[in-house]
């Protein structure tokens, strides 16, 4: 039997669905959650294993295109990316909001840090977030947690860092530093991008959708939306429709439908749901579904000690950050900035993150696991309009659905920038005593802004509360959103965001406007 | 049957990947050209693999007039940087694959001092302690 018609159905459960959903919950609606991945008991599924995260990660077929063609890692399952990732959710600085007011690059957002800043401190608390805002802060703040002692690989990066003269600190991170919210601290077994079994990283299963399954939110696994049911007289979306776990076709009717599947999946599903009234794509007037899409130009760089570092012992990523180089001040060549994080893993990420090196120089790499630190490079890409996500003419997937085709190039400025902090982390290894400095993998981190937000309703999609311009009763709540991509890791500004568009929903509906 | 055609080929790009040397017999220590051929007709990679041997075969004979199999190290470390630049996702997946035997295995594990899961006994009390001086076993100085 199906369901009857709910107040609001959201597209994927990661860390932005899940706040949404927690949140409408929260408020007396009825809420289903779908993804089209499954649903893990951490205790039973996440044992140290590498090979967790192929379970956990989209492994269907996207397509990459353009001279810089990258195929960001996003998550699949409940809890999405939070499944696989490390935990590190710095806050965006203020001036990561204005960048075409202040450097002449980029464009600047509808909204500010102001507009978040009470979001990004009830999603702390919500999350559970340690650390310390550090000496650059966007301002200084206060974190539920105390910061996390650095294990010693960060302590000798942090050693060269301080002896040039720039500033480490133990930035925010959603590993718990002590007991939290009914999870246990962090006991630094380091696997936690095999998804974490002791419960201390937090993920959105275990904090807003626990919440929400409560308040009486549903949520649906093994679901995968494959078009969003729009009706044209009315000009709004009536539900979607999905397959489920036994590849049959089912649809829920709901009021409102939030989109929270990621800057890939959300616009791939809006140019899925054509139809007679918006042959280009649902939500797609202005043509700018699936454009601007942005990435974070990365580069991991290796340090290789006489002395034993152990990396693995500890959290995988955030131990220790440098945001010196986030300051106009300091810039030369390039605009924009960039963090340093610090990043060991598991020996066959270790080896993944190496780049392209065979023969006796890649076993020599790999022998010198236990002797090598490594800082994550970490920058801004700007956002170019020919950068997009569109549906791919000749791949598809398994039900035979034209699969995302992402297209990207990256801009001088990316490239000046992230090589400048390539060489900013050799020197800080350096500095740390390193005998060998090796660059490894260079690569497109996170995904980001293939629906960007704007007032203007010709060059962007959604108003600055994640509202569609074209249809009222539709949504997007994840990083497509997003104007710029700043400098840091963005999921804690993407939650911000949607839990700022949920109060901002659930006023609306309040007052009868969906 | 077919994966016995393909597992010289792989087993010899394997090698090139993680040689032997006085430590190990690299990939050769985890049978990676065997596996990954057996992997390679159950389905799971068989398009990319299929298309990447073809052209690390055309390689080698446009460079060495010899089939892949019969190519020495040095050989195989062009035909390697060949498929890089050429077809470099087949050269990334197949790098990986290899890797992620080679490191699966508790053997090897042991060599390079890392100790496997920490999880089930407690992880790592003495995270932020200073790690000694005892360098991991199978590292070269």
């Amino acid at each position: 039997m199906g369901r009857g018609l709910v107040d609001v159905a959201v597209v994927g459960a990661g860390p932005c669905g899940s706040v949404v959903a927690q949140e409408l919950a929260s408020r007396g609606a009825t809420v289903v959650v779908l993804d089209a991945g499954s649903r893990f008991d951490p205790r039973r599924d996440l044992p140290n294993d590498e090979a967790n995260a192929s379970r956990m990660l989209w492994t269907a077929p996207r397509v990459g295109a353009g001279p810089g063609a990258l195929l960001p890692k996003t998550g699949r399952g409940v809890g999405g990316g939070s499944l696989v990732w490390l935990g590190v959710v710095p806050r965006f600085h203020p001036s990561d909001f204005r960048t075409y007011t202040t450097e002449g690059v980029g464009a600047d957002w509808p909204i500010g840090y102001d507009d978040l800043r009470p979001h990004y401190e009830r999603v702390e608390r919500t999350f559970g977030v340690a650390g310390e805002c550090g000496a650059l802060f966007p301002e200084p703040y206060e974190l539920p947690m105390p910061p996390h002692r650095m294990n010693w690989h960060a302590q000798l990066l942090a050693r060269g860092a301080a002896a040039l003269g720039l500033h480490p600190f133990r930035p925010p991170i959603a590993i718990n530093s002590v007991p939290y919210d009914g999870r246990p601290a962090c006991c630094y077994c380091g696997w936690c991008g095999s998804g974490c079994g002791s419960g201390a990283k937090a993920d959105a299963v275990a904090t807003y959708l626990t919440r929400a399954e409560r308040q009486g939110a549903e949520v649906v696994s093994d679901a995968f939306v494959h078009r969003i049911v729009h009706d044209a007289q009315r000009h709004r979306v009536t539900g979607v429709e999905y397959t489920d776990a036994d590849g049959c076709e089912q649809h829920i009717a709901a009021r409102i439908v939030v989109l929270a599947a990621h800057a890939v999946e959300t616009p791939r599903l809006l140019l899925l749901s054509a139809c007679a009234a918006a042959p280009d794509g649902l939500a797609n007037s202005s043509g700018h579904v699936g454009r601007w899409f942005m990435s974070h130009p990365s580069w991991q760089v290796f340090g290789t000690f006489r002395e034993p570092v152990n990396g693995h012992k500890g959290m995988q990523m955030g131990h220790v950050m440098v945001q010196d180089d986030y300051v106009a001040a300091r810039r030369r060549g390039y605009a924009r900035g960039f963090v340093l994080v610090s990043y060991m893993t598991t020996p066959v990420t270790y080896a993944h993150l190496s780049g392209s090196c065979v023969g006796t120089d890649f076993k020599e790499f790999l022998y010198d696991y236990c002797h090598t630190a490594a800082w994550w490079a970490h920058a801004e890409g700007l956002p170019d309009e020919r950068n997009r996500v569109t549906l791919d003419p000749e791949v598809t997937d398994a039900r035979g659905l034209p699969v995302a085709r992402i297209t990207y190039a990256w801009g001088e400025n990316d490239r000046r920038l992230v090589t400048a902090a390539r060489d900013r982390a050799a020197e800080c290894l350096d500095a740390s005593g390193a005998t060998r400095v090796r660059f490894g993998l260079d690569y497109g981190a996170h995904a980001m802004g293939s629906c960007r937000m704007g007032l203007d309703r010709a060059s962007s999609v959604v108003d600055p509360f994640c509202r569609t311009h074209d249809v009222r009763n539709l949504f997007i709540c994840d990083t497509s959103v997003f104007v710029t991509g700043a400098g840091v890791n963005p999921t804690l500004t993407a939650m911000a965001i949607a839990s700022r568009a949920a109060g901002h929903i659930a006023a609306c509906a309040r007052r009868g406007e969906l | 049957m077919t994966d016995a055609i393909d597992e010289p080929a792989l087993t010899v790009l394997a090698g090139g990947i993680i040689p032997a040397d006085e430590r190990d017999a690299g990939a050769a220590a985890v049978n990676a050209g065997r596996r990954l051929a057996e992997r390679m007709h159950a389905g799971g990679i068989d398009s990319l693999y299929a298309a990447g041997l073809h052209d690390a075969e055309r390689h080698a004979i446009d460079l060495f007039a010899r089939p892949l199999a019969s190519l020495a190290p040095n050989e195989v470390a062009v035909v390697l940087e060949r498929l890089m630049a050429i077809s470099p996702r087949f050269f990334r997946q197949l790098r990986a694959d290899v890797a992620a035997l080679y490191l699966s295995d508790p053997a090897v594990c042991a060599r390079i001092g890392f100790p496997g899961p920490s999880l089930a006994t407690g992880g790592y009390p003495d995270f932020d302690q200073p790690q000694g001086d005892e360098a991991a076993p199978g590292r070269r100085d």
